[in-house]
């Protein structure tokens, strides 16, 4: 595709929009956690004995029991869901596992190789951008006789691996044996809008799979964790590099993420931009093409700096650097650093070379493009009308009325105002997603999925603002202006604080806010 | 629906011709309906020097000496225009005498007396039923058919050649694969001519908006559709009436956006209530009361029997006081849209420019993307369709794909991206980029594109660009280098 960023966000944005519009929404790569099966089908082998150094025994099994929230009805849960993957114990008697296997989970199980004993567990750190979390079990007994698994190193193209785990159509753990095909950086689809490295391996990955373990000479080469319906035999796990930043990470108690260094690159193979530049035809350097508003970045580089060195990578002229073996995008280098900490940078500006020391950090600004979890969506319900942050998750409550204009608006919203007219980009742009029919607001013409441009003639920056607005109106009426189409709707005032109460009772909402 | 068609038919009718002289007419209305087939060039804007033919046959209507009347979609681009009598034999060259894309409304007339001999031109309505069974005429096959349809409703929507709404006239038909330009009839009466039709459902334009076009063409005082260029919501909230301290039973609608154009007055503004328009009293739903035809939407008022230019009288409410003004009609103009529809009757513009192609954004590229466009066309393209032109962005010119060469090697995979300027001159329209090229920086064409597109910047050799392009055009088969708005040559 020709280009990319450190942290994927802006580089991936245009690919994102459409994938977006046709494959992401829909999963084109699809998570491997299937319904969970059946648990009263578990068949144990009485008499089985398995050896040391047979890593199926340190295997795990895990339940969730989940319940996400309805992003346009947000005080309110979908049915509880139950779903299973597959996770491995490794050292300090935690349990490894994908963030997807264990999100937005009400109740946790895991259970041991051949044993029937559920054991609730809990998450302790979850790292949704890596798409990686960490179980512990409340009760002990559950690690006696197991083996931390440890791991390996980043495995080579064309090696040999075996994912374990747990995946659907039967009880019993599964062994796949597979090539590792291909390494790159892949989109992690849990999250969306985030890519990281991931290792493509020809063994059967399948639902269920998710969160198992990657075994390449006795030791934990990757963590399964995504597959692309429709291909077979194709299954990504995550390596080495990315589950070591994650738990180097934690260890300060806290997961932050991967940070990002907020510049997008672009290849520097045009032999007339090189002269533009004065920079030697060379197979050599690539261009900072555009950079976030993040005032360590923009302080220090420019646009048309030319990276020729990122960390210890020499970075190629289409953007990508040597990495084991592999020629990978150079946010790869950026993926090492923890948020908070600077890599080495050396750059060709005007005609000379310059080295400095670049911050990275984890963007948080585009945190609503990418899908969220385990963070219950804020709200307001004021006289039957809902608002709510726009996200992502929102939008994906169309499904297929992508293409619609009042859609398409939010979408551009969202994804687009803050590259094309930062000026007037909002903190969090708040939708008046439905009107709860009541007669206080039955004469309301727009009855949802607007974007909140003012309200009382306060612009609405985010949901704080909302509330502020309608507390300090001082007039007969509220009166709310709408995008697309600057619409007015106007609700009596009086009227509207009364209706309040009996709204939120007819329609069942226990809260009128959730900030 | 389209009829592509073949020697064998022409042949086939040939041999009918003798047969149909001797038929003796079954209808009044076979010596008014009339076959037209319409040979013209349907350009691929994925390769816009790319030419193809195409052939439709569409129905008209004699309306009066030496004018057949039929709709205006697909006379854009022809080549060769024929007529047919009697729905066989001879077949009569005829070229467009007036077109008006907006109106979707076309008179094609033959210069050989021969055909005009014996055709009777329709009576066209002076008003329409809103209900009620009318007829579909046309010939297929060498018969001529009369079809029964039903009238639905009469309604006020946007036109299928244009963003003006107008009256139309939604019918139920006992046939499928009409819409293409068949007579409504009602008894001795055209009420109708159909534009499409989706399965039996069927639209058709209804005489009561084509019929006071027609008479205005021929005294010469036809100056283009017109529209109300504001947008409005419905007044039916009292609140926000009262919060525009407007007291009583809630009426009117209410001006969201009064987009300035170049020839309106600019009387209107955002909050205005439009009470009134031409002596109509306009109700919380956006209808006026019409005293044929019942509740219409006010676009009617725009849109029927008033044209560009002409001024109506409109009653509004505005910062708590009733106020009259004289609305100047703006004229319907593909320009006033970011992403016009069209073009019509010219070949696509574009450029190629050291193996880069230029486009100009409008509907018939994105149609590239087939009929559901809005969905499957690239989403930043696409969403231009619902912004609005600016004169510092009166039209969006895009990079369509580069036609690989070492001039622009490192940009292969480059496309659909917008351009915003050359040189650090602002690309207003795709003309401006080869002026621009005239003054490269230091030796280079800089072209910058969209801050969200994939690439924001690249460089050319200016020296190598232009010889490049030669190489280009040779290696991949293109008459020249650029188009730009010049009517295509018949």
């Amino acid at each position: 595709m020709g280009f990319f960023v450190f942290g994927l966000t802006i580089a991936l944005r245009p690919f994102i929009l459409e994938a977006v519009r046709r494959a992401l929404l829909n999963a084109a790569f699809s998570p491997c956690t299937p319904g969970l099966p059946r648990l009263a089908a578990v068949l144990l082998a009485a008499g089985m004995v398995l050896t040391a150094g047979e890593p199926e025994r340190s295997v795990i099994q895990i339940a969730n029991f989940s319940q996400q929230p309805a992003y346009d009805a947000p005080w309110r849960f979908g049915s509880v869901q139950r779903s299973s993957g597959s996770g491995f114990v490794i050292r300090g008697k935690r349990i490894m596992t994908n963030a997807h296997v264990v999100s937005w989970a009400k109740q946790v199980l895991v259970r041991r190789y051949q044993d029937p004993r559920p054991y609730p567990a809990r998450v302790v750190f979850i790292g949704h951008d890596c798409d990686l979390a960490l179980l512990e079990v409340q009760d002990e007994g559950f690690f006696e006789g197991l083996e931390p698994l440890e791991f390996g190193e980043f495995p080579k193209v064309r090696s040999t691996v075996v994912t374990y785990g747990y995946p659907a159509g039967g009880e019993q753990i599964s062994y796949t044996r597979g090539v590792v095909s291909r390494i790159e950086k892949q989109t992690y689809v849990h999250v969306g809008n985030r890519s990281f490295l991931a290792v493509q391996t020809d063994a059967a990955i399948n639902p269920g799979n998710s969160g198992g373990p990657v075994i390449e000479d006795e030791k934990v080469v990757g963590v399964a964790f995504q597959g692309v319906p429709g291909l077979e035999n194709t299954g990504f796990f995550i390596p080495p590099p990315i589950i070591t930043h994650f738990l180097k990470d934690i260890e300060d108690g806290r997961y932050d993420g991967f940070p990002q260094a907020g510049i997008r690159i672009a290849p520097l193979q045009s032999p007339a931009y090189r002269r533009f530049l004065k920079l030697p035809q060379s197979e050599v350097g690539a261009r900072i093409d555009s950079m976030l508003p993040i005032a360590t970045t923009t302080n220090l580089l420019r646009v048309d700096d030319v990276l020729l060195k990122v960390g210890a990578y020499a970075v190629g002229s289409d953007g990508t650097i040597l990495y084991q073996g592999n020629r990978l995008q150079v946010g790869v280098a950026i993926d090492e650093v923890q948020h908070g900490g600077s890599v080495p940078v050396t750059l060709w500006r005007e005609g000379a070379e310059i080295t400095l020391s670049l911050p990275v950090n984890v963007n948080r600004l585009d945190r609503a493009e990418g899908n969220q979890y385990d963070l219950l969506p804020r709200y307001l319900v004021y006289a039957g009308l809902v608002f709510t942050p726009l996200s992502r998750d929102y939008l994906r409550n169309y499904g297929s009325s992508w293409g619609d204009g009042d859609v398409n608006a939010l979408v551009y919203e969202l994804h687009y105002r803050r590259d094309e007219t930062p000026t007037v980009v909002r903190t969090e742009p708040i939708v008046l997603a439905a009107v709860l029919p009541h007669a206080v607001n039955a004469n309301l013409t727009v009855r949802g999925h607007a974007l909140v441009d003012k309200i009382n003639g306060v612009r609405i920056e985010k949901l704080e603002d909302v509330v502020q607005a309608l507390a300090k109106a001082d007039g007969a009426t509220h009166a709310l202006e709408l995008l697309p189409g600057h619409s007015l709707e106007c609700l009596d005032r009086a009227e509207a604080d009364k209706a309040g109460p009996e709204i939120l009772k007819t329609y069942g909402i226990p809260q009128d806010r959730r900030l | 629906m389209k009829t592509l068609l073949r020697g064998a038919l022409f042949a086939s009718l040939g041999l009918l011709a003798v047969a149909a002289k001797e038929a003796k007419p079954t209808s009044p209305w076979e010596n008014s309906v009339v076959t037209l087939e319409i040979n013209r060039r349907q350009y691929d804007y994925l390769q816009p020097w790319a030419k193809r033919m195409e052939t439709i046959q569409k129905t008209g209507v004699v309306v009066g000496p030496r004018e057949v009347l039929t709709t205006a979609e697909f006379m854009g681009d022809s080549t060769l225009i024929r007529l047919q009598r009697g729905g066989r034999g001879r077949w009569y060259n005829g070229q467009i005498g007036w077109v008006d894309y907006h109106a979707n409304l076309a008179i094609v007339t033959a210069d050989d007396a021969a055909f005009w001999t014996g055709l009777q031109p329709a009576v066209i309505a002076d008003s329409i039923p809103t209900k009620g069974a009318v007829q579909l005429m046309r010939w297929r096959n060498g018969s001529f058919e009369s079809r029964k349809a039903e009238i639905n409703r009469l309604s006020v929507k946007r036109g299928r050649m244009t963003f003006v709404e107008h009256m139309q006239l939604e019918l139920d038909l006992e046939i499928a694969g009409a819409g293409w330009a068949e007579p409504i009839v009602l008894g001795n009466k055209l009420v109708g001519l159909t534009t499409s039709a989706e399965g039996n459902a069927c639209t058709a334009l209804p005489a009561p908006f084509f019929r006071p076009i027609l008479e205005a063409r021929k005294r010469g005082a036809f100056r283009g559709l017109s529209f109300f260029a504001f947008v409005w919501q419905r007044a039916q909230n009292p609140a926000t009436l009262r919060h525009l301290k407007l007291e009583g039973e809630p009426r009117g609608v209410l001006v969201n956006e009064a987009p300035a154009l170049p020839d309106m007055d600019g009387q209107l503004k955002p909050r205005d209530i439009i009470l009134q328009v031409g002596g109509h009293d306009v109700d919380a739903e956006g209808d006026y009361l019409d005293p044929i035809y019942g509740k219409l939407s006010i676009e009617d008022l725009a849109s029927r029997g008033r044209w560009a230019g002409d001024q109506v009288r409109v009653r509004l409410w505005r910062s708590g006081q009733q106020q009259e003004i004289l609305y100047r009609l703006p004229k319907a103009d593909y320009k006033i849209d970011l992403v016009p529809q069209g073009p019509f009757d010219r070949e696509p513009e574009y450029l190629v420019a050291g193996g880069l192609l230029f486009q100009p954004l409008n509907e018939a590229y994105l149609r590239s993307w087939g009929g559901d466009w809005k969905r499957k066309a690239p989403f930043r393209l696409s969403f231009c369709d619902q912004e609005k032109p600016t004169p510092e962005r009166p039209s969006v010119v895009v990079l369509t794909a580069v036609l690989p060469d070492p001039v622009n090697l490192g940009y292969q995979d480059s496309r659909f991206m917008m351009l915003n300027s050359v040189n650090g001159k602002r690309v207003k329209s795709i003309a401006d980029i080869p002026d621009a090229m005239k003054q490269p920086i230091g030796g280079f064409h800089v072209l910058e594109f969209g801050p969200a597109e994939s690439v924001r910047r690249m460089v050319l050799d200016a020296a190598q660009a232009e010889e490049a392009t030669q190489r280009v055009l040779a290696r991949y088969g293109i008459e020249q280098d650029h188009v730009f708005a010049s009517p295509a040559a018949k």
